[in-house]
């Protein structure tokens, strides 16, 4: 016993230097800290990419901001102007909201064509960009997802994409997705309560609950730069690039998903932009870190070599593609989505002597706080009798809002493109 | 390992056994015509005694008869060899040295320190040889002070000569030789033997006291009466004297004498300076004097002098160490069980070393021992640790071995964490040295070293690394003014990185590094103020830059190999240390480095007036195998001088020009392991630099104090930076990225050192800048507009202070203790939203700084007893490292979670890290 006992003290002293090990090796002993922005310069942001689909092309012109501050300030009332060079056509853009130009007519960047974008802020400046071509337009071979566990062994479903140019020029790749997904709230029911005041013997009566609550869509976009290349592979094919990984207890994947990814055939310029962009975002390792400074884009200012302009001028070829799937098809046996549902009963406080009216009135109180609280009922219980509620019966319970109304998560029209 | 333990064992039951036996070691044995060496084992068998002797010594007596009843060893023994030219001696009471002819004194010989001590206790027998006096005779006469006397001549009455002429021989009564050049003194006045042994002198008439001392034969005294002319051969009996412990102090390791200020690590004494998780690091050490810094805790590679980490020349016996460091540089490489000397030039480089700009670091191990087994072993909380030397021709050659090993890897799969199941982290180094000395002026030494690390941060990739080094020292004096050295040494080092993801793009990258290097290098001593130091040495590098291969059948990754890259660096050098007056000693050396390009390679030339990018090549030119492709070169002056204001205060002044001819790239802000060398090309320029430093050095209280100011400024030209996010692993156009600028440094070092007493140590605090400045016409080639900024580890208030107090012999306390101004980062000014997602925009590389770093370490050493016959020497290190728990941010990055800009601050040792380590030695 007592050699157990030392065994066991042992034990936990390694685990104490061994800690130390682990946060030599992992970045444990990685803390946020907070900080704020000193030297603080206003620096134009350009952010464009002009494709080769017929629509009304897109700029967004912002400033940098503060750390502090919550977001950019957008650069209002620019002109904009993209100049095909060969033809000297020259579309122009009108401001649509602050900061948002689009193109006064549809327009599609065609092959073999130079375009150069041409800006003039409010304040008289003028930048140019550099000539840029648009690359080869490829479509995505295919979209799917498949069952696996990410690198720090978490299971999910990874959304992979395999793509192919027999051509093998297009080599660098950029993409972009919009995620819609399902979610049914587990403890809907079809009737509601209405809490009746003033009236003796009546506490509260049912009434028909319209269907709108019960599923509903969300959407979300891709917030990182997923670029990757085929330079280092023999053929110019992506196979099972992993695109996007869902953990089997997200909620994206609690019900049905849908994905609709966008590829972007983009330049070796574009890439090395990018790429920068997103080494300079990510932590690499704890122990060696890339030397950041001012990633230099393909646009420069007109009036002052010196002023630093931030952005791309990116003309790429976009293809895109959606697919549906259920997430029992593949994850039915694990762990999903918690809701963090508990079902509340309405119970007299007996242990601190609640009476009967106090605990009407409290009850009464949570029921009718729908922000946060959903009332529900057991679906198969005996059937309700009809007309008002007297008194509190174990019919009902109350529960978090997440768990019988969906639009705390998402809206309930069905998106046009849905497909069940 | 079992056979050690085994024999640890033995050892083990030996020693308790001789105390035991040691009061009652009375004999009893009995032996009838044998032969002497039989005996010999016999008493060895009975008794714990040794006997060292040779065994063609004995082979002639083999008839020796005698019967012993509890008699002493001495007593046996004085039967045993009655009728030999054997005398014995005991040491350490269970030790015997037999000797044919000679004694052994247990002391120096008179005089030897200018004492007036007498030649003391004796144990032989009368020679065989017919000797006129014994030795033991001489010696007891010698304790009663009687001298024999010499009567020299015959009286002559009618004699009135007031001085007589006396002559003979002086011989070595072994040999029968006659000896040369001895000094007779007669009365006081000495009198040297010719090249026959001859002496002649005039001596008074009556009495005269003739003395010779001569090392390595006894000591003759006697009472000359002269009654006229006469003839005295002096007959002197060899003389073997076991000496007492000899403290040598020279003069020639002093700071303020020497010429060429090297720093000079006290390995022994790194074992009491507390060191994270324990570990003993000499090279950490040399981080806590002025001048010599890191990035940081989890940085690699040391700064010297505001130069890059790769501007160090690291030599484990001649042969260069790429990485001296395991595991991001926490720990050590190199075995310091194993190291002799560690020698730092950082002010002013011997013109012997070259190729490097800021430093050498000479790093040379010990000599294995020549006499006994030996080994010395530590365990600590991460790594185990074994040296083991043993003679394999005892007095001449011996071989050790060490190998150090680090058993974090068990303990991470042993956690409980299931993301860490698929971790590693483990490394190792051996090291081997084989010395074996032909004669008094021939030495060979034979190093082999290795080093390896594994480890992996994401379950999908494995970094490995690995360091080797061979060298072949011969060391050959000529004569006392001429001696040479040869060394032939390889290095190698290379990392590989295997990645083993789900997908089809499974591959192996590898890098290596390799050079072959000979140096001939030769010290004459031409007069007692003159000394030249000259050679010649080359280096071929080899180096395979990177190469890319698919592992697994389904990988669609393209092996890649780039060109390999080769290189020759030769030089011939010529230094000289010049005593131009008493106090004013100049040592000026030159060398001449050249550097060949080599074939077969192809290389880019690029269009003149715009960036280098592949749109701008103009041409590309291919070379042949061996062809130079481009020369660079040029002489390196190495001029040091010191002036002595007074026996403890003096000034010295150096000027310093150094080359260099390969470049680590990195565009990581603190050195990685998988950073990789490239050599000068036509494309890429080989660095330079210049360094001026003058100094102030004094010694106080008998050197118990020495006190050093010294300032220098540093010029460096070509130094290697890249564009911004450069893509260095695998590019086949690095020149593309490239860019070189100038470097400046400057600064003041100032260190106290006490030496002796109870409480000693050091303060060490260094102000100095870094800089680095990248211009180019180009604003993509340009960094910070091209002004000068300062460097990743640029830190100009350095602080540090070793202070260990030894309470007892036993016990000691050590303190360590760090104040360094923050390094450099790079901050983003500002934030931008670009797809969705918020990113940190940088402008200006390295304008902020982290929080100042400081940290206290403790230690207590606790020295096992100090009984003599212990099987081994222990000795425990108990250690705190950042005792005051102070969270030092090592580096400070932004990331982008979810779409924000996250700043995130990593540290590596945050908390206060105990630990606990035991050392012996058997």
């Amino acid at each position: 016993m007592k050699f157990a006992n030392k065994l066991i003290r042992y034990k936990e002293k390694g685990k104490i230097l061994f800690l130390i090990f682990i946060c030599l090796l992992f970045s444990q002993c990685v803390e946020e800290f907070d900080f704020e922005t000193e030297d603080f310069e206003s620096i134009l942001v350009v952010n464009t990419t002009v494709t080769n689909e017929v629509k009304r092309q897109q700029v967004l012109l912002s400033r940098t901001f503060r750390f502090e501050d919550n977001g950019p300030l957008l650069e209002s009332g620019a002109t904009i102007k993209v100049v095909e060079e060969n033809t000297g056509i020259e579309y122009l853009f009108e401001e649509v909201s602050s900061g948002t130009y689009l193109s006064v007519q549809e327009f599609a960047a065609m092959p073999d064509k130079k375009y150069q974008l041409i800006i003039n802020t409010s304040d008289g400046r003028s930048y140019v960009s550099e000539k840029v071509m648009l690359p080869n337009e490829i479509s995505i071979d295919r979209v799917y997802p498949k069952r696996m566990a990410n690198t720090r062994g978490v299971e999910g479903i990874g959304i992979l994409v395999d793509t192919f140019d027999p051509t093998s020029t297009s080599k660098y790749y950029r993409y972009k997705f919009e995620e819609t997904y399902r979610i049914t709230a587990p403890f809907w029911s079809p009737q509601d309560i209405v809490i009746i005041t003033g009236e003796e013997d009546c506490i509260y009566d049912f009434i028909e609950r319209p269907e709108g609550r019960r599923v509903c869509y969300a959407d979300n976009f891709s917030n990182s730069i997923i670029i990757t290349n085929t330079t280092a592979f023999n053929e110019d094919r992506l196979t099972g690039f992993l695109l996007n990984f869902l953990p089997s207890d997200d909620i994206r994947v609690v019900d049905r998903y849908s994905i609709l990814v966008k590829q972007f055939v983009q330049s070796k310029e574009a890439n090395g932009f990018y790429q920068i962009l997103k080494d300079f975002s990510e932590s690499e390792s704890l122990f060696s870190q890339v030397q950041p400074g001012f990633i230099e884009g393909n646009i420069i200012s007109e009036n002052n070599k010196d002023e630093i302009v931030l952005g791309f001028f990116d003309v790429s070829s976009v293809s895109e593609r959606r697919i549906f799937f259920d997430s029992n098809d593949f994850i039915g046996d694990l762990t999903k989505f918690d809701f963090g549902c508990q079902a509340i009963l309405p119970v007299i406080d007996v242990e601190n002597e609640e009476t009967r009216e106090a605990f009407e009135r409290r009850w009464i109180r949570v029921a009718s706080d729908r922000s946060n609280m959903f009332v529900s009922m057991e679906s198969n219980g005996p059937p309700e009798p009809e007309g008002c509620k007297s008194t509190i019966d174990g019919f009902t319970f109350v529960t978090p809002r997440e768990c019988g109304d969906c639009t705390a998560f998402g809206r309930s029209e069905v998106p046009d493109f849905w497909e069940d | 390992m079992k056979k050690y333990l085994g024999l640890i064992f033995l050892m083990y039951i030996q020693t308790q056994s001789i105390s035991a036996q040691q009061k009652d070691s009375l004999l009893t044995l009995s032996f009838k015509n044998t032969d002497v060496l039989s005996v010999i084992h016999l008493i060895e068998e009975q008794t714990d005694y040794h006997f060292y002797f040779i065994d063609s010594w004995l082979k002639e007596y083999n008839d020796v008869s005698g019967d012993y009843k509890n008699e002493s060893i001495i007593n046996v023994l004085n039967g045993l060899f009655e009728n030999t030219i054997i005398n014995f001696f005991i040491i350490e009471n269970d030790k015997i040295i037999l000797t044919p002819n000679s004694i052994i004194y247990d002391k120096v010989p008179d005089g030897f320190f200018g004492r007036d001590s007498i030649v003391t206790y004796t144990e032989n027998t009368i020679g065989k040889t017919k000797s006129s006096s014994s030795v033991f005779a001489n010696a007891k006469k010698s304790k009663k002070n009687k001298i024999e006397t010499i009567r020299i001549g015959k009286a002559n009455a009618d004699n009135t000569k007031q001085k007589f002429v006396l002559s003979g021989y002086v011989k070595n009564r072994q040999t029968g030789n006659p000896l040369s050049n001895i000094f007779i003194n007669l009365n006081g006045v000495a009198v040297a033997t010719n090249s026959k042994g001859f002496y002649e002198t005039e001596l008074n008439t009556g009495l005269n006291i003739l003395e010779v001392k001569v090392l390595a034969m006894e000591n003759v005294r006697k009472r000359i009466i002269m009654y006229n002319d006469g003839q005295y051969d002096i007959i002197l009996n060899e003389g073997i004297e076991q000496l007492d412990e000899v403290v040598l102090q020279t003069k020639t390791y002093n700071n303020v004498d020497e010429v060429v200020t090297k720093t000079k690590i006290d390995v022994k004494e790194s074992k009491n300076i507390p060191l994270a998780l324990g570990e003993r690091d000499v090279l950490k050490v040399a981080t806590s004097l002025p001048g010599i810094t890191t990035a940081g805790e989890g940085a690699l590679g040391y700064n010297v002098r505001g130069g890059k980490s790769d501007q160090n020349l690291i030599l484990l016996d001649d042969a260069v160490i790429y990485n001296p460091q395991h595991f991001f540089g926490i720990f050590s490489a190199l075995n310091p069980f194993a190291l002799g000397d560690v020698n730092i030039y950082k002010n002013n480089i011997p013109a012997a070393y070259g190729g490097r700009l800021s430093s050498v670091f000479d790093l040379t191990t010990k000599d294995a021992s020549v006499e006994e087994f030996k080994g010395e072993a530590s365990i600590g909380p991460v790594t185990g640790n074994v040296l083991l030397e043993t003679p394999i021709i005892k007095g001449k050659s011996g071989l050790m071995v060490g190998g150090r090993v680090a058993y974090a890897n068990w303990i991470l799969d042993a956690l409980d964490e299931e993301s860490l199941k698929n971790s590693e982290a483990s490394f190792y180094d051996i090291i081997a040295k084989y010395n074996h000395r032909f004669s008094e002026n021939s030495k060979i030494e034979a190093t082999a070293y290795i080093s390896r690390d594994d480890f992996s941060i994401t379950s999908d990739s494995l970094y490995v690394y690995n360091n080797r080094a061979l060298s072949l020292k011969w060391n050959y004096r000529f004569n006392d003014k001429h001696a040479a050295k040869l060394s032939l040494s390889n290095s190698r080092y290379d990392f590989d990185i295997e990645f083993d993801g789900d997908t089809n793009t499974d591959f192996d990258i590898g890098y290596s590094i390799d050079e072959k290097d000979i140096k001939l290098q030769l010290k004459y001593l031409y007069n007692d103020n003159i000394k030249f130091d000259y050679g010649v040495s080359s280096k071929l590098y080899t180096v395979n830059p990177g190469s890319i291969q698919p592992t697994g059948t389904e990988s669609i990754i393209t092996p890649l190999r780039l060109d390999e890259e080769r290189g020759l660096e030769s030089a011939i050098f010529l230094a000289s240390e010049i005593d131009i007056t008493k106090n004013f000693t100049l040592d000026t050396g030159i060398r001449y480095s050249v550097f060949n390009a080599l074939g077969k390679a192809t290389q880019n030339v690029f269009q003149e007036g715009v960036p280098r990018s592949l749109e701008t090549i103009r041409e590309t030119i291919s070379y042949d195998e061996n062809e130079v492709i481009k020369t660079y070169g040029g002489p390196e002056l190495r001029i040091s001088g010191r002036y002595l204001l007074n026996e403890d205060l003096s000034i010295k002044a150096s000027y310093n020009k150094t080359y260099q001819f390969i470049n680590t790239l990195s565009n990581n802000t603190t050195v990685s392991p998988i950073d990789t060398w490239k050599l000068s090309d036509l494309n890429i320029k080989p660095q330079s630099s210049q360094q001026y430093s003058l100094g102030v050095y004094k010694n106080m209280r008998e050197r118990a104090y020495e006190l050093s100011l010294e300032g220098f400024y540093k010029f460096s030209k070509n130094i290697l930076d890249f564009k911004t996010g450069a893509e260095i692993l695998l590019n086949e156009n690095i020149e593309t990225e490239v860019l070189q600028g100038k470097g400046r440094a400057y600064g003041v070092e100032f260190l106290l050192k006490k030496q002796k007493g109870k409480l000693y140590g050091w303060l060490g605090y260094t102000y100095s800048r870094s800089f680095i400045q990248l211009e180019s016409e180009f604003r993509e080639e340009q960094v910070n507009r091209g002004d000068f900024f300062p460097s990743n580890f640029d830190k100009p208030h350095d602080f540090s202070m070793v202070l260990n107090y030894k309470f007892t012999k036993r016990f000691s306390l050590a303190t360590n203790f760090v104040y360094q101004t923050g390094r450099p980062v790079t901050f983003p000014i500002g934030s931008f939203r670009f797809d969705g997602a918020d990113f940190s925009v940088f402008s200006e590389r390295n304008k902020f700084r982290i929080p100042d770093y400081y940290r206290l370490d403790l230690g207590f050493n606790i020295e096992g007893n100090h009984k003599l016959n212990k099987l081994s020497h222990s000795f425990w290190t108990i250690s705190i490292y950042n005792v005051l728990g102070r969270n030092n941010p090592f580096s400070v990055f932004f990331v982008t979670e979810d779409g924000k800009v996250k700043g995130l601050q990593s540290s590596i040792f945050s908390i206060p890290v105990p630990s606990i380590t035991y050392n012996f030695k058997f």
